[in-house]
Protein backbone atom coordinates (compact mmCIF):
# COMPACT_ATOMS: atom_id res chain seq x y z
CA UNK A 1 0.00 0.00 0.00
CA UNK A 2 1.43 3.20 -0.48
CA UNK A 3 2.63 5.47 2.24
CA UNK A 4 0.11 8.23 1.18
CA UNK A 5 -3.01 5.64 1.35
CA UNK A 6 -1.92 4.29 5.27
CA UNK A 7 -4.84 5.20 7.38
CA UNK A 8 -2.19 6.45 10.20
CA UNK A 9 -1.49 9.48 7.73
CA UNK A 10 -5.09 10.40 7.55
CA UNK A 11 -5.29 10.18 11.02
CA UNK A 12 -2.07 12.50 11.80
CA UNK A 13 -3.81 15.08 9.45
CA UNK A 14 -7.28 15.28 11.97
CA UNK A 15 -5.08 14.57 15.31
CA UNK A 16 -2.59 17.11 14.30
CA UNK A 17 -4.44 20.13 13.60
CA UNK A 18 -6.72 19.42 16.13
CA UNK A 19 -4.08 19.63 19.36
CA UNK A 20 -2.51 22.66 17.72
CA UNK A 21 -6.08 24.16 17.88
CA UNK A 22 -6.34 22.99 21.59
CA UNK A 23 -2.46 24.13 22.02
CA UNK A 24 -3.19 27.62 20.99
CA UNK A 25 -6.60 28.07 22.55
CA UNK A 26 -5.28 27.62 26.24
CA UNK A 27 -1.56 29.33 25.69
CA UNK A 28 -1.98 31.60 23.00
CA UNK A 29 0.63 30.50 21.22
CA UNK A 30 0.39 30.46 17.14
CA UNK A 31 -2.71 32.04 17.17
CA UNK A 32 -1.94 33.37 13.62
CA UNK A 33 -1.48 30.06 12.71
CA UNK A 34 -5.03 28.93 14.35
CA UNK A 35 -6.55 31.33 12.43
CA UNK A 36 -4.93 30.08 8.97
CA UNK A 37 -6.01 26.34 10.09
CA UNK A 38 -9.93 27.73 10.49
CA UNK A 39 -9.83 29.84 7.42
CA UNK A 40 -8.41 26.19 5.65
CA UNK A 41 -11.90 24.69 7.49
CA UNK A 42 -14.23 27.81 5.86
CA UNK A 43 -12.59 26.86 2.28
CA UNK A 44 -12.97 23.04 3.13
CA UNK A 45 -16.10 23.20 3.97
CA UNK A 46 -17.36 25.31 1.05
CA UNK A 47 -15.89 22.55 -1.39
CA UNK A 48 -18.95 20.25 -0.04
CA UNK A 49 -21.06 22.43 -1.41
CA UNK A 50 -19.59 21.68 -4.62
CA UNK A 51 -19.79 17.89 -3.80
CA UNK A 52 -23.21 18.08 -3.00
CA UNK A 53 -23.82 20.51 -6.37
CA UNK A 54 -21.82 17.20 -7.99
CA UNK A 55 -23.55 14.22 -6.35
CA UNK A 56 -27.07 15.68 -7.41
CA UNK A 57 -26.29 16.36 -10.90
CA UNK A 58 -25.26 12.93 -10.87
CA UNK A 59 -27.79 10.78 -9.04
CA UNK A 60 -30.32 12.76 -11.23
CA UNK A 61 -28.37 12.43 -14.68
CA UNK A 62 -27.94 8.31 -14.16
CA UNK A 63 -31.82 8.83 -13.38
CA UNK A 64 -32.87 10.55 -16.05
CA UNK A 65 -30.46 8.01 -18.50
CA UNK A 66 -32.19 5.25 -17.17
CA UNK A 67 -35.27 6.24 -16.81
CA UNK A 68 -35.10 4.88 -13.33
CA UNK A 69 -38.18 5.28 -11.09
CA UNK A 70 -39.53 8.93 -11.10
CA UNK A 71 -37.45 10.13 -13.40
CA UNK A 72 -39.51 12.91 -14.42
CA UNK A 73 -38.78 14.41 -11.10
CA UNK A 74 -35.32 14.45 -11.46
CA UNK A 75 -35.48 16.22 -14.82
CA UNK A 76 -37.71 18.96 -12.84
CA UNK A 77 -34.41 18.64 -10.23
CA UNK A 78 -31.83 19.57 -12.33
CA UNK A 79 -33.40 21.75 -14.81
CA UNK A 80 -34.89 23.96 -11.57
CA UNK A 81 -31.07 23.71 -10.29
CA UNK A 82 -29.58 25.15 -13.58
CA UNK A 83 -32.35 27.70 -13.77
CA UNK A 84 -31.80 29.24 -10.35
CA UNK A 85 -27.73 28.69 -10.42
CA UNK A 86 -27.94 30.14 -13.83
CA UNK A 87 -30.08 33.27 -12.87
CA UNK A 88 -27.68 33.98 -9.71
CA UNK A 89 -24.43 34.52 -11.77
CA UNK A 90 -26.39 36.11 -14.72
CA UNK A 91 -29.82 37.70 -13.88
CA UNK A 92 -30.15 39.24 -10.33
CA UNK A 93 -33.56 40.41 -10.93
CA UNK A 94 -34.40 37.05 -12.23
CA UNK A 95 -32.93 35.50 -9.59
CA UNK A 96 -34.82 37.45 -6.68
CA UNK A 97 -37.97 37.06 -8.35
CA UNK A 98 -37.75 33.15 -7.84
CA UNK A 99 -36.30 33.21 -4.60
CA UNK A 100 -39.17 35.94 -3.72
CA UNK A 101 -42.10 34.68 -5.47
CA UNK A 102 -41.20 30.92 -5.92
CA UNK A 103 -38.65 29.37 -3.22
CA UNK A 104 -39.73 31.19 -0.20
CA UNK A 105 -43.31 30.47 -0.17
CA UNK A 106 -42.57 26.97 -1.07
CA UNK A 107 -40.19 26.53 2.11
CA UNK A 108 -42.88 28.32 4.14
CA UNK A 109 -45.64 26.03 2.78
CA UNK A 110 -43.29 22.75 3.60
CA UNK A 111 -42.85 23.91 7.07
CA UNK A 112 -46.35 25.13 7.24
CA UNK A 113 -47.23 21.48 6.60
CA UNK A 114 -45.66 19.91 9.94
CA UNK A 115 -48.54 21.93 11.68
CA UNK A 116 -50.91 20.25 9.79
CA UNK A 117 -49.52 17.29 10.52
CA UNK A 118 -48.39 17.82 14.58
CA UNK A 119 -52.61 18.21 14.34
CA UNK A 120 -53.66 15.24 12.92
CA UNK A 121 -50.56 13.40 15.00
CA UNK A 122 -51.37 14.91 18.42
CA UNK A 123 -55.44 13.95 17.92
CA UNK A 124 -54.76 10.49 17.24
CA UNK A 125 -51.91 10.59 20.27
CA UNK A 126 -52.42 12.95 22.84
CA UNK A 127 -54.32 9.90 25.25
CA UNK A 128 -53.80 10.22 28.73
CA UNK A 129 -52.63 6.50 29.43
CA UNK A 130 -51.11 7.02 32.37
CA UNK A 131 -50.24 9.59 35.54
CA UNK A 132 -46.97 10.43 33.54
CA UNK A 133 -48.93 11.24 30.79
CA UNK A 134 -51.23 13.44 32.34
CA UNK A 135 -48.65 15.51 33.57
CA UNK A 136 -47.09 16.35 30.43
CA UNK A 137 -50.33 16.83 29.12
CA UNK A 138 -50.97 19.37 31.17
CA UNK A 139 -47.54 20.89 31.52
CA UNK A 140 -47.68 21.34 27.36
CA UNK A 141 -51.43 22.89 27.85
CA UNK A 142 -49.81 25.55 30.59
CA UNK A 143 -46.99 26.73 28.38
CA UNK A 144 -48.50 27.04 25.27
CA UNK A 145 -51.09 29.48 27.24
CA UNK A 146 -48.09 30.86 28.38
CA UNK A 147 -46.57 31.68 24.99
CA UNK A 148 -50.00 32.71 23.62
CA UNK A 149 -51.51 36.19 24.87
CA UNK A 150 -54.90 34.63 24.98
CA UNK A 151 -53.37 32.66 28.17
CA UNK A 152 -52.65 36.02 30.05
CA UNK A 153 -55.91 36.99 28.86
CA UNK A 154 -57.58 34.33 30.37
CA UNK A 155 -56.00 33.84 33.61
CA UNK A 156 -52.54 35.27 34.66
CA UNK A 157 -52.01 32.56 36.46
CA UNK A 158 -51.27 30.95 33.12
CA UNK A 159 -47.79 33.18 32.70
CA UNK A 160 -46.95 32.65 36.25
CA UNK A 161 -47.18 28.85 36.27
CA UNK A 162 -45.95 28.76 32.29
CA UNK A 163 -43.11 30.66 33.23
CA UNK A 164 -42.41 28.55 36.23
CA UNK A 165 -42.16 25.10 33.84
CA UNK A 166 -40.17 27.18 31.50
CA UNK A 167 -37.80 28.77 34.32
CA UNK A 168 -37.17 25.90 36.73
CA UNK A 169 -37.69 22.04 35.58
CA UNK A 170 -37.04 23.24 31.98
CA UNK A 171 -33.84 24.73 32.65
CA UNK A 172 -32.72 21.98 34.89
CA UNK A 173 -33.45 19.54 32.65
CA UNK A 174 -31.75 21.30 29.32
CA UNK A 175 -28.78 21.87 31.65
CA UNK A 176 -27.96 18.69 32.28
CA UNK A 177 -28.64 17.99 28.44
CA UNK A 178 -26.50 20.45 27.32
CA UNK A 179 -23.66 18.86 30.19
CA UNK A 180 -24.31 15.65 28.50
CA UNK A 181 -23.65 16.90 25.32
CA UNK A 182 -20.73 18.63 26.16
CA UNK A 183 -19.00 15.41 27.75
CA UNK A 184 -20.17 13.40 24.69
CA UNK A 185 -18.08 16.09 22.51
CA UNK A 186 -15.41 15.72 25.20
CA UNK A 187 -15.42 11.53 24.58
CA UNK A 188 -15.45 11.91 20.91
CA UNK A 189 -12.42 14.29 21.13
CA UNK A 190 -10.73 12.00 23.29
CA UNK A 191 -11.51 9.01 20.99
CA UNK A 192 -10.13 10.87 17.90
CA UNK A 193 -7.16 11.89 19.72
CA UNK A 194 -6.45 8.50 19.82
CA UNK A 195 -7.31 6.96 16.75
CA UNK A 196 -10.02 5.32 17.72
CA UNK A 197 -12.91 7.59 16.16
CA UNK A 198 -12.69 6.71 12.40
CA UNK A 199 -16.37 7.70 10.89
CA UNK A 200 -14.74 10.51 8.90
CA UNK A 201 -12.03 7.97 7.39
CA UNK A 202 -15.35 5.93 5.89
CA UNK A 203 -15.32 3.62 8.99
CA UNK A 204 -18.68 2.68 11.75
CA UNK B 1 -66.69 -9.34 4.13
CA UNK B 2 -68.85 -7.41 6.74
CA UNK B 3 -65.69 -6.79 8.91
CA UNK B 4 -63.63 -5.75 5.31
CA UNK B 5 -66.65 -3.08 5.16
CA UNK B 6 -66.72 -2.62 8.64
CA UNK B 7 -62.86 -1.58 8.48
CA UNK B 8 -63.00 0.29 5.06
CA UNK B 9 -65.77 2.81 6.79
CA UNK B 10 -62.93 3.10 9.80
CA UNK B 11 -60.63 4.20 7.43
CA UNK B 12 -62.85 6.77 5.45
CA UNK B 13 -64.01 8.17 9.00
CA UNK B 14 -59.64 8.33 9.66
CA UNK B 15 -59.45 10.48 6.43
CA UNK B 16 -62.58 12.62 6.81
CA UNK B 17 -60.81 13.35 10.47
CA UNK B 18 -57.91 14.65 8.89
CA UNK B 19 -59.98 16.64 6.50
CA UNK B 20 -61.64 18.32 9.45
CA UNK B 21 -59.24 18.94 12.11
CA UNK B 22 -56.92 20.30 8.43
CA UNK B 23 -60.14 22.51 7.75
CA UNK B 24 -60.38 23.88 11.47
CA UNK B 25 -57.09 25.09 11.82
CA UNK B 26 -57.19 26.51 8.28
CA UNK B 27 -60.23 28.48 9.58
CA UNK B 28 -58.51 28.84 13.08
CA UNK B 29 -55.47 30.85 11.38
CA UNK B 30 -57.52 32.81 8.16
CA UNK B 31 -60.06 34.14 10.28
CA UNK B 32 -58.17 36.15 13.01
CA UNK B 33 -55.80 37.49 9.90
CA UNK B 34 -58.79 38.72 8.17
CA UNK B 35 -61.10 39.81 11.13
CA UNK B 36 -58.17 40.52 13.99
CA UNK B 37 -59.84 39.85 17.26
CA UNK B 38 -57.24 42.58 18.87
CA UNK B 39 -56.35 40.62 21.98
CA UNK B 40 -54.44 42.73 23.96
CA UNK B 41 -50.43 41.79 23.95
CA UNK B 42 -48.88 42.50 27.17
CA UNK B 43 -45.50 43.33 27.21
CA UNK B 44 -43.17 40.51 28.55
CA UNK B 45 -39.69 41.09 30.99
CA UNK B 46 -37.78 39.22 28.23
CA UNK B 47 -38.92 41.72 25.21
CA UNK B 48 -38.16 44.63 27.80
CA UNK B 49 -35.35 43.57 29.01
CA UNK B 50 -33.72 43.10 24.80
CA UNK B 51 -35.21 46.54 24.10
CA UNK B 52 -33.14 48.40 27.07
CA UNK B 53 -29.98 46.67 25.98
CA UNK B 54 -30.66 47.32 22.76
CA UNK B 55 -31.09 50.99 23.93
CA UNK B 56 -28.60 50.76 26.30
CA UNK B 57 -25.67 50.14 23.15
CA UNK B 58 -23.46 53.12 23.76
CA UNK B 59 -22.45 56.08 21.29
CA UNK B 60 -20.01 54.58 18.74
CA UNK B 61 -20.18 51.27 19.66
CA UNK B 62 -20.07 47.92 17.19
CA UNK B 63 -22.85 45.58 16.75
CA UNK B 64 -22.26 42.06 14.96
CA UNK B 65 -25.25 40.37 13.69
CA UNK B 66 -25.33 36.70 12.36
CA UNK B 67 -28.30 35.60 10.71
CA UNK B 68 -29.51 31.89 10.85
CA UNK B 69 -32.78 31.24 10.09
CA UNK B 70 -34.25 30.24 6.99
CA UNK B 71 -37.20 31.28 5.29
CA UNK B 72 -38.98 28.29 6.74
CA UNK B 73 -39.36 30.02 10.29
CA UNK B 74 -39.81 33.26 8.69
CA UNK B 75 -43.41 33.81 9.89
CA UNK B 76 -41.59 33.57 13.41
CA UNK B 77 -38.17 34.79 13.55
CA UNK B 78 -38.59 37.27 10.80
CA UNK B 79 -41.08 39.65 13.16
CA UNK B 80 -38.12 40.19 15.75
CA UNK B 81 -35.39 39.92 13.46
CA UNK B 82 -37.03 43.11 11.34
CA UNK B 83 -37.85 44.83 14.37
CA UNK B 84 -34.23 44.56 15.92
CA UNK B 85 -32.67 45.85 12.51
CA UNK B 86 -35.25 48.92 12.50
CA UNK B 87 -34.26 49.92 15.85
CA UNK B 88 -30.20 49.42 15.37
CA UNK B 89 -31.13 51.43 12.02
CA UNK B 90 -32.66 54.13 14.35
CA UNK B 91 -29.19 53.90 16.87
CA UNK B 92 -26.66 53.93 14.05
CA UNK B 93 -28.28 56.99 12.74
CA UNK B 94 -28.69 58.68 16.16
CA UNK B 95 -25.24 57.44 17.88
CA UNK B 96 -22.84 56.36 15.12
CA UNK B 97 -23.15 53.00 15.47
CA UNK B 98 -21.76 50.71 13.46
CA UNK B 99 -23.77 47.75 12.66
CA UNK B 100 -22.05 44.33 10.69
CA UNK B 101 -24.64 41.69 9.73
CA UNK B 102 -23.90 38.68 8.21
CA UNK B 103 -25.39 35.15 7.41
CA UNK B 104 -25.05 31.64 8.66
CA UNK B 105 -26.54 30.61 4.92
CA UNK B 106 -27.70 31.39 1.67
CA UNK B 107 -31.32 31.89 2.69
CA UNK B 108 -30.26 34.07 5.11
CA UNK B 109 -27.89 36.86 2.93
CA UNK B 110 -31.36 36.78 1.07
CA UNK B 111 -33.13 37.74 4.29
CA UNK B 112 -30.32 40.44 5.61
CA UNK B 113 -30.53 42.02 2.17
CA UNK B 114 -34.59 42.37 2.10
CA UNK B 115 -35.35 43.41 5.35
CA UNK B 116 -32.24 45.91 5.32
CA UNK B 117 -34.07 47.34 1.91
CA UNK B 118 -37.82 46.85 2.29
CA UNK B 119 -37.62 47.45 6.08
CA UNK B 120 -35.40 49.52 7.57
CA UNK B 121 -34.79 53.23 7.43
CA UNK B 122 -31.29 53.62 5.62
CA UNK B 123 -31.67 57.16 4.37
CA UNK B 124 -29.02 59.07 5.26
CA UNK B 125 -26.66 56.73 5.84
CA UNK B 126 -23.19 55.44 4.33
CA UNK B 127 -23.01 51.85 3.58
CA UNK B 128 -19.92 50.80 4.27
CA UNK B 129 -19.14 53.58 6.81
CA UNK B 130 -22.83 53.05 9.09
CA UNK B 131 -24.18 49.55 8.36
CA UNK B 132 -22.46 46.45 6.15
CA UNK B 133 -23.91 43.51 4.68
CA UNK B 134 -20.81 40.76 4.21
CA UNK B 135 -23.88 38.37 2.68
CA UNK B 136 -23.25 34.71 3.24
CA UNK B 137 -19.96 33.63 5.00
CA UNK B 138 -19.91 29.23 4.65
CA UNK B 139 -18.40 27.01 6.95
CA UNK B 140 -20.78 27.37 10.16
CA UNK B 141 -18.80 27.43 13.06
CA UNK B 142 -15.63 27.45 12.07
CA UNK B 143 -16.78 30.74 10.28
CA UNK B 144 -18.41 31.66 13.85
CA UNK B 145 -15.18 31.25 15.36
CA UNK B 146 -13.36 32.77 12.13
CA UNK B 147 -15.03 36.27 12.38
CA UNK B 148 -13.99 36.88 15.73
CA UNK B 149 -10.67 35.13 16.07
CA UNK B 150 -9.07 36.65 12.86
CA UNK B 151 -11.72 39.05 10.70
CA UNK B 152 -9.83 40.27 8.53
CA UNK B 153 -8.71 36.69 7.30
CA UNK B 154 -12.13 35.32 7.40
CA UNK B 155 -14.15 38.14 5.82
CA UNK B 156 -12.28 39.21 2.50
CA UNK B 157 -15.46 40.69 1.02
CA UNK B 158 -18.77 42.01 1.48
CA UNK B 159 -21.90 40.61 -0.92
CA UNK B 160 -21.62 42.45 -3.33
CA UNK B 161 -18.33 41.55 -3.50
CA UNK B 162 -16.29 45.00 -2.10
CA UNK B 163 -12.44 43.79 -0.44
CA UNK B 164 -13.14 45.08 2.99
CA UNK B 165 -9.78 46.62 2.88
CA UNK B 166 -12.05 49.11 0.52
CA UNK B 167 -14.75 49.54 3.90
CA UNK B 168 -14.04 52.29 5.80
CA UNK B 169 -15.83 50.73 9.42
CA UNK B 170 -14.28 47.41 9.01
CA UNK B 171 -10.55 48.78 8.95
CA UNK B 172 -10.14 48.45 12.96
CA UNK B 173 -11.88 44.90 13.23
CA UNK B 174 -9.43 42.30 14.04
CA UNK B 175 -11.15 39.82 16.42
CA UNK B 176 -14.21 39.98 18.87
CA UNK B 177 -12.50 42.21 21.05
CA UNK B 178 -13.64 45.23 18.71
CA UNK B 179 -17.13 43.85 18.71
CA UNK B 180 -18.89 46.01 21.38
CA UNK B 181 -22.63 43.83 20.70
CA UNK B 182 -22.77 40.69 19.57
CA UNK B 183 -26.62 39.38 18.10
CA UNK B 184 -27.80 36.42 16.23
CA UNK B 185 -31.05 34.87 15.02
CA UNK B 186 -31.84 31.16 15.37
CA UNK B 187 -33.71 28.18 14.48
CA UNK B 188 -31.61 25.81 16.45
CA UNK B 189 -29.34 25.08 18.79
CA UNK B 190 -27.29 27.68 20.06
CA UNK B 191 -24.22 25.71 21.20
CA UNK B 192 -22.35 26.55 18.55
CA UNK B 193 -22.42 30.76 19.20
CA UNK B 194 -21.95 30.42 22.50
CA UNK B 195 -18.92 28.31 22.40
CA UNK B 196 -17.45 30.98 19.84
CA UNK B 197 -18.71 34.20 20.96
CA UNK B 198 -18.97 33.77 25.18
CA UNK B 199 -15.66 33.62 26.03
CA UNK B 200 -15.47 37.90 24.93
CA UNK B 201 -17.74 38.18 27.63
CA UNK B 202 -19.66 40.80 25.66
CA UNK B 203 -23.71 41.31 25.46
CA UNK B 204 -25.43 38.28 23.42
CA UNK B 205 -28.65 39.23 21.92
CA UNK B 206 -30.88 36.64 20.58
CA UNK B 207 -34.04 36.34 18.20
CA UNK B 208 -34.71 32.52 18.77
CA UNK B 209 -37.43 30.71 17.55
CA UNK B 210 -40.31 30.11 19.69
CA UNK B 211 -40.22 26.33 20.48
CA UNK B 212 -36.41 26.71 20.68
CA UNK B 213 -36.44 29.24 23.65
CA UNK B 214 -36.53 26.11 26.18
CA UNK B 215 -33.40 24.67 24.59
CA UNK B 216 -31.58 28.04 25.16
CA UNK B 217 -32.64 28.65 29.20
CA UNK B 218 -29.16 27.68 30.89
CA UNK B 219 -27.35 29.97 28.50
CA UNK B 220 -30.46 32.67 29.08
CA UNK B 221 -30.42 31.67 32.92
CA UNK B 222 -26.65 32.09 33.35
CA UNK B 223 -26.87 35.34 31.45
CA UNK B 224 -24.58 34.23 29.05
CA UNK B 225 -27.54 35.42 26.42
CA UNK B 226 -28.46 39.19 27.61
CA UNK B 227 -32.12 39.02 26.55
CA UNK B 228 -33.97 37.68 23.89
CA UNK B 229 -36.53 37.54 21.60
CA UNK B 230 -38.79 34.64 22.07
CA UNK B 231 -40.37 34.27 18.49
CA UNK B 232 -43.33 35.47 17.30
CA UNK B 233 -44.87 36.78 20.01
CA UNK B 234 -41.87 38.83 21.14
CA UNK B 235 -41.38 40.22 17.80
CA UNK B 236 -45.15 41.40 18.47
CA UNK B 237 -44.31 43.03 21.54
CA UNK B 238 -41.03 44.08 20.32
CA UNK B 239 -42.86 46.06 17.36
CA UNK B 240 -45.35 47.65 19.96
CA UNK B 241 -42.62 49.17 22.20
CA UNK B 242 -40.97 50.58 18.77
CA UNK B 243 -44.55 51.37 17.83
CA UNK B 244 -43.99 49.92 14.42
CA UNK B 245 -46.71 47.43 14.25
CA UNK B 246 -45.69 44.92 11.61
CA UNK B 247 -45.84 41.40 10.48
CA UNK B 248 -45.83 40.48 14.15
CA UNK B 249 -48.68 41.88 15.19
CA UNK B 250 -50.97 40.97 12.44
CA UNK B 251 -50.11 37.36 12.98
CA UNK B 252 -50.53 37.38 16.92
CA UNK B 253 -54.56 36.83 17.19
CA UNK B 254 -53.83 33.77 14.68
CA UNK B 255 -51.32 32.52 16.92
CA UNK B 256 -53.19 32.41 20.04
CA UNK B 257 -56.33 31.13 18.22
CA UNK B 258 -54.22 28.02 17.00
CA UNK B 259 -52.92 27.46 20.85
CA UNK B 260 -56.23 27.39 21.80
CA UNK B 261 -57.68 24.89 18.81
CA UNK B 262 -54.65 22.87 20.14
CA UNK B 263 -55.63 22.89 23.76
CA UNK B 264 -59.46 22.13 23.18
CA UNK B 265 -58.21 18.94 20.57
CA UNK B 266 -55.66 17.95 23.51
CA UNK B 267 -58.99 18.14 26.38
CA UNK B 268 -61.31 16.34 23.94
CA UNK B 269 -58.96 13.27 23.10
CA UNK B 270 -57.92 13.16 26.50
CA UNK B 271 -61.84 13.39 27.86
CA UNK B 272 -62.76 10.37 25.12
CA UNK B 273 -59.78 8.22 26.08
CA UNK B 274 -60.38 8.37 29.72
CA UNK B 275 -64.39 7.69 28.57
CA UNK B 276 -62.76 4.35 26.88
CA UNK B 277 -60.77 3.05 29.13
CA UNK B 278 -63.59 3.75 31.85
CA UNK B 279 -65.68 1.41 29.85
CA UNK B 280 -62.98 -0.80 29.33
CA UNK B 281 -62.14 -0.42 25.18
Amino acid sequence: MSVLRRREIAILFYVVPMLFLVFEYFTGIGSESSSALIGWAIILSTFTYLIGGFAIFRLHILNIAKQKGEWPYSVILITSFALFLGLAYTYQPGYKWVLENVYTPLTIIMFGFVGFYAATALFRGARIRNFNAGLLIICAIFLMLYNAPIGEAMWPGFKTIGGWLKDVPNTGVMRAVTIGVAIGILATFVRALLGLETSYLGGK
Amino acid sequence: MAAEKKEKIIKISSVNQDRIIFLLLFLVIAIPMIVPLGLPVPISSTTSKFYDTVEGIQEGATVLWCTSMGFSIWYNTGPGEIATFRHIFRLVRERHIKFIVFAEGAEDAAIDRRIIAEHCDTSGLTYGEDYVDLGWIPGGEAALAGVVTDFQSTVETDYKGTPISQIPMLKDIKSGEEIDVFGFSSGSMIDRFMRQWAPFRKPILLNMIAIGVPLCMPYIEKGMVTAYINGQRGGAEYEKILGQLGMGSSFIDAQSMVHLYIIIMIIVVAVWSINRRKKGI
